[in-house]
């Protein structure tokens, strides 16, 4: 793919939430627009990477799942550092999950940036006739605690661009923006060569960092 | 004499637990029901019904007997009842749903107590916390109504093996099968039954100076109740003769015959049968009557697996069963016990009998029937003869017995070590049942092979058969074959024979591994109606397992008791590799802990292991991460 060769930003985004809420596939349509109606449990950790132009600027989304962890793994921290997104996923049909927002996003704190920009999801939209959280109840708590809130359909495909894409653009905006800059918030870029061969952007080279 | 004048003059020497049913109990099991089984415990002893499972208000209809030696000593932990109500728990402990505790020495005082009475559930320590619900119990105090020929018998029962004594139960509960199903599988059998424990009832409830001279009535009235009874019950079936039902008592009482001591034990009883009414004599009149509301549930089995065609009578009959003790407990005098009895055994023949609708009497148990019976009729005379000089015998013991009894509290206590006896007896009897059972059931897929089972049976058993013969050599007609055929011969055979006689007798066996598939019988044995029910027995009144049977258990015993687990384990265990359906239906909930347990532990190693793997891949997944990511880049996907 061309846009890989040249990009100004990686941003890793993390997707969490509880087992079964859809992750796997959201990640899997935004990154290769591809849907498994019997994906089974992820196992270990694997990231998607896709990349997109924002405001003239090209920007790699590399993009982390792995199983909803149920308890402390060493990967837990491994698996948020460097992480300047996170897409809090939850399933509309099924309250519980939803419930264990408030948890995840505890774990996220504990382990990410302060500044990280999470994105509350509701997801599986089309199930609406099983809905058991209410769209406006899921608005208040992100509003609440300064997350995006957004409800996707892995399956239909609805919002979930859209759903990244604002979290990139979010990310971006704050990586741009001076304060961030000096602040501990950094875009990350891999250790391979290609991340500085189109630095043109000065604002690049502050917030990489080679793991 | 009613009982409760009785236990006005004299201290009961035992106290008889009927656990009938709870209701609004706390819901601990899935889906608001519970698994509910209640421990039954006076002293040390304790006894556990069967689990109810997936209700709310559980129905159990079983029954325990204990001993209460020195009553009135003010030794309040040992007179006091503990019911406990358990939920039995897939995982982990049995969740308790709250206990009875009666005072048996108050409830003993109290004469306006009902018999049958609702008691409230309390929690572990004995206090009201909240609503637990209430658990419906019968409570009977009963003294041992032994005779001198009684107290003989007890004696001749010490050298006896213990299987043979478990054989003289199976007999009772044979006899006792009357209100039940098994009437619709042995029609004779009922009427018999009816008689027998009709006699029991009364000889239970006559007090032991009146009981001589009712004896002996009865033994001159040819037409005693019993006949009256038998008379009813045969009437819906005109065509079976009283033979039938001695051929078939006789049949069960017959087999696993083994000591000859045992055989002496049967000719005697036998003997007295046909004298009429003297079951009495043969054991104690309480246990005898305890065992055959005890014993219905396994005779349901027996019928059910025996032919399709009662398991439906299992309700009325057990009830019936129950009703009979309630009958015999509430109303002290032999009269009233007699017409009740009556009332009820008429009823339930005559239910049995319409249960038992001639299309599902079919030609084929008739076809294998006729052997078995012309053996035993011959031999049942020559027995009959010999026992008639036992019965004089018997008689005049009796009565001596009677006398002494009443001072002498040392054989008061003889008689309450031979109540426990028998209790165990029974217990084991149960298990032994159960090994049964399974065999039955195994067997039942091979009916057409069971003529030659039976013809070689009856030659094997034909002695115990003989002992029983009761009433009438006039009797002795090949008419009943049918019936006879209809009562699985299987049923009352021990374990450790009847797998050779089984294999012999029905080449067409299949494998071992198949016949023992047990819970659903497969369609091909043309009994499909059968086979539903076998899955559908229900927990009935029978003898409650022991929870502590090693304890109070003589040496003897419990060798005794290894043998006859063993085989039952051993099936089970066979069972479970072998069968589909339902591999632990037939094992006892303690095999089941056991297993349960064991499984748990293998689970929990897996687990542990699994935890060590997934810290493994997560170290090597960190590492990774921090070294280089890009293998972590999804497959297909692009970079």
């Amino acid at each position: 793919m061309g846009s890989d060769e040249a990009y100004n930003f990686v941003f890793k985004v993390v997707l969490i939430g509880e087992s079964g809420v859809g992750k796997s596939n959201l990640l899997s349509r935004f990154t290769k627009n591809e849907f498994n109606h019997d994906s089974r449990t992820t196992i270990g950790v694997e990231f998607s990477t896709r990349t997109m132009e924002l405001n003239g600027l090209t920007i790699k989304a590399q993009i982390w799942d792995t199983a909803g962890l149920e308890r402390y793994r060493a990967i837990t921290s491994a698996y948020y550092r460097g992480a300047v997104g996170a897409l809090l996923v939850y399933d509309i049909s099924k309250q519980l999950t939803y419930e264990s927002a408030e948890r995840w996003l505890k774990e996220l704190y504990d382990h990410a940036d302060p500044h990280i920009v999470v994105m509350l999801v509701g997801n599986k939209s089309d199930l609406e006739s099983l809905r058991a959280v209410s769209t406006t109840d899921a608005k208040d708590f992100a509003e609440k605690n300064g997350l995006l809130f957004m409800e996707t359909s892995a399956l239909e495909s609805t919002n979930v661009e859209i759903a990244f894409n604002n979290v990139l653009i979010e990310i971006h905006k704050k990586v741009s923006s001076k304060e961030v800059t000096h602040g501990s918030i950094s875009a990350v870029s891999l250790s391979n060569t290609r991340a500085g061969t189109d630095d043109t952007q000065g604002e690049t080279k502050p917030c990489c960092r080679n793991l | 004499m009613s009982l409760a004048d009785q236990s006005q003059q004299w201290y009961p020497t035992s106290v008889q637990v009927t656990v009938l049913q709870a209701r609004n109990l706390r819901i601990k099991g899935k889906n608001g029901t519970n698994d509910a089984y209640a421990i039954i415990q006076v002293a040390k002893d304790k006894f556990s019904t069967s689990v109810a499972e997936k209700c709310i208000a559980p129905v159990w209809k079983e029954e325990a007997t204990f001993d209460l030696p020195m009553f009135q000593s003010g030794n309040a932990e040992r007179q006091t009842l503990y019911v406990v109500v358990m939920h039995r728990a897939l995982v982990g402990l049995d969740k308790l749903l709250g206990q009875a505790i009666v005072n048996l020495l108050d409830l003993h005082d109290s004469k306006s107590r009902k018999r049958t009475d609702w008691y409230k559930l309390v929690d572990k320590n004995g206090k009201e916390d909240k609503e637990r619900g209430e658990v419906l119990l019968d409570i009977q105090f009963m003294r041992n109504n032994m005779t001198a020929s009684m107290f003989d018998l007890s004696m001749q029962d010490k050298p006896r093996s213990r299987l043979s004594k478990l054989k003289d139960k199976v007999r009772g509960k044979k006899r006792d099968g009357l209100s039940d199903s098994a009437s619709a599988v042995v029609p004779s059998a009922v009427s018999q039954v009816l008689t027998d424990s009709e006699e029991e009832q009364e000889a239970s409830t006559v007090s032991p100076k009146s009981k001589p001279p009712s004896k002996l009535k009865s033994l001159f009235a040819p037409k005693s109740n019993l006949h009256r009874g038998v008379s009813q019950s045969m009437s819906t079936l005109g065509t079976l003769p009283e033979k039938n039902s001695s051929l078939s008592s006789s049949r069960s009482s017959g087999l696993n015959v083994e000591s000859p001591d045992v055989k002496r034990k049967f000719k005697f009883l036998g003997h007295k049968r046909t004298g009429s009414t003297d079951s009495k004599a043969s054991l104690g009149p309480f246990s005898l009557l305890n065992r055959s509301k005890q014993n219905i549930a396994e005779q349901n089995n027996l019928c059910i697996n025996g032919s399709h065609v009662y398991a439906e009578e299992e309700e009325p009959a057990a009830s019936s069963g129950s009703m009979l003790s309630l009958s015999s407990s509430a109303k002290g005098s032999a009269e009233d016990l007699r017409k009740s009895h009556e009332r009820n055994a008429s009823d339930v023949s005559v239910d049995s009998f319409k249960g038992l609708s001639v299309p599902t009497y079919k030609p084929e148990p008739m076809e294998r029937a006729p052997r078995a019976p012309q053996l035993s009729g011959e031999d049942e005379e020559k027995k009959h003869r010999k026992a008639d000089g036992r019965l004089q015998e018997v008689m005049d013991r009796q009565e001596e017995q009677d006398r002494r009894r009443q001072q002498e509290r040392e054989e008061r206590l003889r008689r309450q070590q031979e109540d426990q006896e028998k209790k165990r007896q029974q217990e084991e009897e149960q298990q032994r049942r159960r090994g049964e059972e399974e065999k039955r059931k195994t067997e039942e897929q091979k009916r057409h092979e069971e003529a030659r089972v039976t013809e070689r049976l009856s030659s094997l058993f034909g002695l115990g058969k003989k002992k029983e013969e009761p009433h009438s050599p006039a009797t002795e007609h090949p008419t009943h074959m049918e019936v006879v055929a209809s009562s699985n011969p299987f049923e009352e055979i021990p374990l450790s024979s009847d797998t050779s006689p089984y294999l012999e007798g029905s080449p067409a066996n299949p494998p071992k591994g198949a016949q023992s598939s047990f819970a659903p019988a497969p369609p091909s044995n043309a009994f499909p109606g059968r086979t539903a029910k076998v899955s559908a027995v229900k927990p009935r009144p029978h003898p409650v397992k022991p929870m502590n049977t090693a304890e109070n258990q003589p040496n003897i015993n419990i060798s005794v008791v290894k043998d006859l687990k063993t085989p039952t384990i051993r099936e089970a265990t066979e069972k479970s590799k072998t069968t589909e359906g339902g591999p632990f239906t037939q094992l006892t909930q303690e095999e089941l802990i056991t297993l349960v347990v064991k499984q748990q532990a293998e689970l929990s190693k897996k687990d542990s292991k699994i935890l060590e793997l997934e810290d493994y891949i997560d170290n090597l997944l960190v590492r990774v991460i921090e070294e280089k990511p890009s293998i972590l880049l999804a497959l297909n996907s692009k970079v």
